[in-house]
């Protein structure tokens, strides 16, 4: 597709200051006598793209990323710090659908209203307006004042007003989380009609399986950065590798920086805690059904006889799966002195899909007396790998049908 | 701002529709709409004339004939300034989700109070001119002259319009930045008021402080207004012309500064609303 270029953006910077206290107020400014501190946060660091007419590209990325900014600076609400952007045509943005919507305003009122915002003359609404309220399908309600509205009449009507300005460009910001199922239907139905019309549509959204269908191209930024751009199923393709990536080293933070509840009188101490796979790597995802061992490191300042170590699994919502220690079974440690680590190995993990929090603990041998108790301070993600099994736990099994004559002909013989 | 103007222009139809908006939404949904605009000078006008014919007389101190007619001639333009700076002043704020999520022109919405309010002073006017047919003719032939000096309306009114607006710009922009400006306008606007010969005439000011400060009452670009405003609609006479060139070099420069400041502030509205 060798079309006009449309939207021309280069090498676009966006800051926004981030305060750490907000002073609005007189007071605060003048005996300071300057602004409130802030930091500068870049949403955007030189982006630079190109659309051509018709193209509907998608704009893809984690929250944060700059999606909604590059969004607002092609509509005009946003100014960039640096860089340039060139438009060509008339730009409608569904960015809030309703904004603007004056609630003691009937929904015509505010149809001329919002229309006019967004840049259609009065002729051209009146032109319009039965298209509108037919799509909106609010016709009953149309003049009531829009504070009588529900939020999903609200959205509707806002939709089907920004939808009739017939812009060249339109902007998309996760619009397809409006309405019901069937008007969802709807406005995808319309937008695919634009897009055969030969507008340019540029969408910001979450929901990738609509970007790899609707768009030809997508951009992925992050942090404000353009990492990938090209075909839309070949950058959401990448972009939902990085985020599986992503979620992995996301487990290892989350565990360095949550800590349950500890306590005990420490003598000895867990200083460290490890789930390793079949192969000794340090993992937080593990698969139903693959290898777990628990490694615990612990240091004990004089010698302790016959700790007994235990290790608890508690799901997020707080259900206590399993709990366990090694005098229930049966394993009795003499004594411990110094550094050493200790091993609980699972096997076969049985937990299906889900996320669980790990304790672990040291006692002595009576168990009443905590040498050093980490309460649900380990996080541990499962996925199901290739099972499809509901609930929390695998129970191994099988299924078979059972050769076995009918009864009834049994009978016969 | 040439440039701003043009895009002003291209805007027009919006425009009409924020005061359309405006006229409407005032009055929703009060029984008797819009006539409170008509009603709200008439019931302070009987309250002033109340308080200063009956309360605390100053008749004889200013020597003003038929106070009702002196007050409204004062208090009509007054309620317009009052009424579009303080709308204004919340006007980009109150309409944050608006600003956040559409591009238009942002002076629309400060500007637009304007003219909205400016149909209500229209409005007022015509029943200011039935009460100086019913009061002003029985009281004092010099009315009959009255038509012949409402022309400097015509110059007078944009003055005010520019001044008022001027100001608004100022005030609705800075109230971004600074939500006291909307604390501040009050009191300010206040003081103004009593700072403005509208409830007592200009002449009881003079020997009651030393010149300079006269001469700084006086220098108060809203008091050379108001002053023009007596003039035609009380005085039944040519305003000065000193205050007419006064007042619109005054309202014009007011004009430039508010609509630059507004302009350099404009572009980080939709950051910092």
């Amino acid at each position: 597709m060798a079309g006009k270029v449309v939207i021309r953006v280069d090498d676009v910077w966006k800051n926004f200051k981030i305060y750490q206290e907000r002073n609005l107020s007189l007071k605060e400014t003048l005996l300071r006598r300057r602004r409130a501190k802030y930091e500068a946060f870049w949403a955007l660091k030189g982006v630079s793209f190109e659309v051509e007419e018709g193209t509907t590209i998608g704009i893809i990325g984690e929250n944060g990323s700059g999606k909604s900014s590059m969004l607002k600076i092609l509509a005009k609400i946003l100014r960039p710090n640096k860089g340039s952007i060139e438009i060509n045509g008339k730009i409608s943005a569904l960015l809030e659908l309703g904004a603007g919507f004056h609630p003691d305003l009937t929904g015509r009122e505010n149809t001329y209203l919002n229309g006019s915002i967004l840049g259609l003359t009065r002729a051209q609404i009146d032109e319009r307006i039965d298209d509108i309220i037919a799509f909106s399908e609010l016709s009953k309600f149309i003049d009531m004042p829009v504070k009588s509205y529900s939020s999903g009449m609200y959205v509707r009507l806002g939709f089907a007003v920004a939808i009739n300005v017939d812009p060249d460009i339109l902007l998309v910001d996760e619009i397809l989380a409006v309405g019901d199922e069937s008007f969802q239907r709807k406005c995808l139905n319309k937008l695919y009609e634009l897009k055969e019309q030969g507008k340019t549509i540029v969408v910001v959204s979450h929901a990738l399986d609509q970007v790899r269908n609707i768009c030809d191209e997508a951009i992925w930024l992050e942090h404000g950065v353009m990492k990938e751009s090209g075909r839309a199923a070949q950058v959401v393709d990448s972009y939902l590798e990085e985020v599986n990536r992503q979620e992995e080293s996301k487990a290892t933070e989350l565990e360095e920086v949550e800590h349950g509840a500890r306590w005990g009188s420490g003598e000895v101490k867990i200083t460290g805690v490890r789930f390793l796979d079949d192969v000794e790597n340090e993992r937080h995802i593990f698969k139903t059904g693959e290898r777990l061992v628990v490694e615990m490191d612990y240091e004990a300042s004089e010698e302790i006889a016959r700790p007994v170590f235990g290790v608890a699994i508690h799901s997020r919502d707080g259900v206590h799966i399993t709990g366990t220690n090694s005098k229930f079974s049966g394993t009795i440690f003499d004594k411990i002195a110094g550094k050493g680590s200790v091993r609980y190995v699972i096997e076969l993990l049985p937990l299906l899909k889900g996320s669980y929090v790990v304790s672990t603990v040291v006692y002595d041998f009576s168990c009443l007396h905590p040498y050093d108790h980490h309460d649900r301070a380990y996080m541990l993600e499962v996925s199901s790998g290739e099972l499809s099994d509901y609930g929390v736990f695998h129970i191994p099994a099988s299924w078979g049908l059972h050769d076995r004559q009918p009864i009834r002909e049994l009978e016969k013989d | 701002m040439i440039a701003a103007f043009n895009t002003l222009l291209s805007y027009k139809e919006l425009l009409l529709n924020f005061t359309r908006k405006e006229l409407k939404v005032k009055y929703k949904n009060s029984v008797l709409g819009f006539f409170w605009s008509l009603l709200n000078p008439i019931l302070m006008m009987l309250v002033f004339t109340v308080i200063f014919t009956i309360v605390l007389p100053i008749k004889n101190i200013g020597g003003i004939e038929n106070f009702p007619l002196f007050f409204l001639a004062g208090f009509l333009p007054w309620n317009f300034f009052s009424a579009t700076v303080t709308g204004s002043t919340t006007s980009i704020v109150g309409n944050g989700a608006l600003v956040k999520k559409v591009f238009f022109p942002r002076e629309l919405l400060p500007v637009s109070i304007g003219f909205a309010n400016l149909v209500n002073f229209a409005l007022e006017l015509g029943v200011f001119f039935l009460f100086v047919l019913i009061t002003g003719l029985v009281s004092d032939p010099k009315y009959l002259e009255f038509y012949k000096f409402l022309p400097y309306l015509l110059i007078i009114i944009p003055i005010l319009f520019t001044f008022t607006i001027g100001v608004s710009l100022l005030v609705a922009s800075l109230n971004v930045y600074m939500r006291d400006v909307q604390h501040l306008i009050g009191i300010l606007l206040m003081v103004t008021f009593y700072a403005t010969p509208i409830i007592y005439p200009i002449a009881i000011m003079e020997g009651r402080a030393p010149p300079i400060y006269i001469q700084a009452y006086k220098a108060n670009p809203v008091t050379a207004i108001i002053e023009s405003f007596h003039h035609v609609l009380h005085g039944v006479s040519h305003p000065s012309f000193n205050l007419l060139v006064y007042s619109a070099v005054v309202a014009v420069a007011v004009f430039l500064v508010g609509y630059t400041v507004f302009l350099r502030l404009e572009p980080a509205f939709a950051e910092e609303v």
